[in-house]
């Protein structure tokens, strides 16, 4: 290993991310994911023998984000920089990270080209392919030619709802209305009516999680029967939690995971030792019966992965080359999905897939399968990450008491036996 | 595009209603002490959330309610045992501003702590999910009738007491002059205490209506604050019905103007965007302001150099 030009002997990873504001919840995810993989690594002994340590900066306050990348490049002189929900500090090559050479792998910044700087990755798909996605789905396979959006008024909003209008055009379908989302109006109705009254038949939602709440929760109140579909922010666990029943039916982008991933042992041990590690009240997060799965967070625990692997390659922890390195990844297995780098993208329109929740699931759009013995045992791994200690899990005590708690969630034992017996539905809300 | 002005119109009147209960609660607080309370809405949040958790818990309703306005009275007692009245005693100096604020920023960092700065949606409802569907094409919901009817049965019953109390009646005597109250035998701190309290739950109550509207944070307090201030000046400051007329205007211009867009003349639906909206509404408050400074309902000037 050449010379350390990190700080002292500890790799250090930066992580740049938000603990405030509307995306403190991906902030959250992104933070708490590093620290889990620096601390799982340091328990087998580190990286080639050296403590893995995170140096974090909060990234609520935009204005001050120049300031905070050129500190953290200076002061804790990271391998690499995870995180930032906004590639506009670092998106060209005159950043402080990138004139330090040092990589920057974004998690949730999906708007903006990062061609410009040559040591910046995305983990997480771009608006330009969830857009095609979505806009290839709601027009070529459902057939929908008036689609009204509702957009948040961030940057990821305005530059999604931008890409999606320009697709629409593209593909010969009309857009009737586009509403602005404030985040401190309280009811949404009065929008929701006015996209109605625009003649749309499916609503796109390209805005924060809760603002898509909000959005979700406005149209099923106001009892319009209308495809809604929006960018992967629609996976959050915020959203779920916040739309409750309203979730059902909603279309997300997500990427193509095969069903085996999803259950795999090693997911399940990973999601134990996350809540084990970060659930400070055992509140039950989500009000409909789809597997909460922190995938910002997974995403992050991968990228502290990737980095890592990416020095070991090149037997260096110099960043310029791992920036190198990471170029080249064709393959990382992370927890649920591998990685390989096309332009510097992790994910590109042929990774993506919509998936329809359908209350119990996430499901392919395209070709639903569902088991409902798996999801079942997936809720299970979930609810006793809540609540079973460590001594009962895989006992005949923690099953019973899981089995429990389940009835407690569902809030009537009866809803137990419609879980076994559940079909998904087999049209879509809507025109169709 | 009546359906959409009409639906803005309800939503208006909803949340207006919640607005001129906030305002209240400023007004009332600035009628005994001639301060604003910029911690009324750290207070209604953290005794919001203290009825969440208790429901969490497996406390009955009523429980959590009783539960919520007993944190509403002591924080508010709190407030100005601990903080107004030490600090107000200095006279000619703003330092009881800056405890103030500082106190409202404290209950909101130890909410953030406790609850991080994500949203929750209310774990009871109002009025279930029924709608009703309107002539003009909007849906009226459940809950907006019963948030509605409850803001006017607390508006009539806090009209009742302030009226017909001797406690109403201490309070207004201790508003119009508190040395003439003293001299009276009113006992104007236990007065104000009271008033405190008081001004705690209307702002609790009106945040536990407010939940299934929309979603809770621990750190709205600031913006509920801003809005029911708006409000309350706007109706005129220590007025309670310039209050409730504040607190309908600044609930229905927000709605009506979020979708102005679509319900204004094709001319001047451009200026009118959503990116705009912040802008008008202050601008509106400036404008009532500069035509008539003490308010809607506010007494004329004179009155103010009197008192």
């Amino acid at each position: 290993m050449a010379a350390c030009p990190t700080g002292g002997d500890d790799i250090v990873i930066g992580v740049v991310s938000p603990s405030t504001g509307p995306q403190a919840g991906l902030g959250r995810q992104i933070r708490n994911g590093a620290i889990l993989a620096a601390e799982s690594l340091n328990r087998r002994g580190g990286f080639e023998g050296r403590k893995v340590r995170i140096a974090y900066r909060d990234s609520a306050d935009p204005s001050r984000l120049t300031g905070l990348l050129s500190d953290l490049a200076r002061r804790d002189k990271p391998l690499a920089v995870v995180g930032l929900q906004s590639i506009s500090a670092v998106r060209t090559k005159n950043n402080p990270l990138a004139r330090a050479g040092i990589p920057t792998l974004t998690i949730g910044a999906a708007a903006g080209s990062i061609r410009e700087n040559p040591h910046l990755f995305r983990l997480t798909p771009s608006n330009d392919d969830m857009v095609d996605v979505l806009a290839d789905w709601l027009v070529g396979v459902r057939s929908i030619k008036k689609i009204a959006i509702a957009s948040s008024s961030d940057e990821a909003g305005r530059d999604g709802a931008r890409e999606f209008t320009l697709a629409l055009n593209k593909l010969g379908a009309q857009l009737t209305t586009q509403v602005s989302i404030s985040g401190d109006t309280t009811d949404l109705s009065p929008q929701v009516q006015a996209m109605r009254a625009s003649g749309a038949e499916a609503v796109v939602v390209w805005a924060t999680a809760e603002d898509a709440a909000r959005v979700a929760l406005a149209v099923r109140q106001i009892g319009w029967d209308v495809q809604i579909a929006g960018p992967n922010t629609l996976f959050e666990t915020e959203f779920r939690s916040l739309a409750g029943a309203a979730t059902d039916n909603t279309v997300t982008i997500v990427p193509k995971i095969k069903p085996e991933q999803w259950f795999s042992k090693e997911l399940r041990d990973w999601f134990v030792e996350y809540h084990r590690r970060f659930t400070l009240l055992p509140i039950p997060e989500q009000r409909t019966l789809v597997a909460d799965l922190p995938l910002s967070a997974i995403t992050s625990y991968d990228a502290v992965n990737l980095v890592l692997d990416a020095a070991r390659r090149v037997s260096s922890d110099e960043p310029a080359k791992i920036s190198a390195a990471l170029k080249r990844t064709d393959f990382f297995k992370g927890v649920i999905r591998s990685y390989a780098f096309r332009g510097r993208e992790a994910l590109v329109a042929s990774d993506l897939e919509p998936g329809r929740f359908f209350n119990l699931a996430l499901l392919s759009d395209i070709s639903p399968g569902f088991d409902p013995e798996r999801q079942i045992a997936f809720y299970k791994i979930q609810v006793s990450a809540y609540y079973v200690p460590d001594e009962y899990l895989d006992t005949k005590e923690g099953e019973a008491l899981v089995e429990r708690v389940l009835e407690d969630v569902l809030t009537n034992p009866e809803k137990v036996e419609f879980f076994r017996a559940y079909e998904p539905p087999r049209n879509p809300p809507g025109r169709i | 595009m009546l359906a959409v002005f009409e639906q803005a119109l309800i939503a208006g009147i909803g949340t207006g209603a919640v607005y001129a209960l906030i305002a209240y609660g400023i007004s009332l607080v600035w009628s005994v002490s001639r301060t604003m309370n910029f911690a009324h809405g750290d207070i209604l949040m953290v005794s919001v959330f203290v009825s969440f958790v208790a429901l969490f818990m497996g406390v009955s309703g009523p429980g959590a309610l009783l539960l919520a306005l007993c944190v509403s009275i002591g924080l508010g007692v709190l407030l100005q045992k601990a903080v107004f009245y030490p600090l107000r005693k200095r006279k000619g100096s703003l330092t009881w501003v800056l405890g103030v604020v500082i106190f409202g920023a404290i209950l909101r960092n130890i909410g953030v702590a406790l609850f991080e700065s994500r949203s929750y949606p209310a774990p009871f409802a109002i009025g279930g999910e029924s709608t009703f569907d309107l002539p003009g094409g909007a849906v009226l919901r459940g809950t907006y009738i019963w948030v509605i009817a409850i803001c006017v049965v607390a508006a009539v019953l806090l009209d009742l007491t302030m009226t017909r109390t001797a406690f109403g009646r201490s309070i207004r005597a201790v508003a119009h002059s508190r040395d003439a109250a003293e001299l009276m035998g009113i006992d104007s701190e236990k007065v104000m205490t009271s008033t405190f309290a008081l001004a705690a739950v209307i702002g609790t109550l009106a945040g536990l209506l407010m939940a299934p509207l929309t979603f809770i944070s621990a750190s709205l307090g600031l913006l509920i604050t801003l809005k029911g201030f708006t409000a309350a000046v706007l109706g005129g400051i220590g007025r309670g019905r310039g209050a409730l007329a504040g607190g309908l205007i600044v609930g229905i211009s927000e709605q009506l103007l979020a979708v102005s867009e679509f319900t204004a003349p094709q001319w001047l639906a451009p200026y009118l965007a959503a990116g705009y909206r912040d802008a008008m509404t202050f601008g509106i408050l400036i404008v009532v302001l500069v035509v008539r400074p003490q308010g809607i309902f506010g007494p004329r000037p004179e009155r103010f150099a009197r008192s």
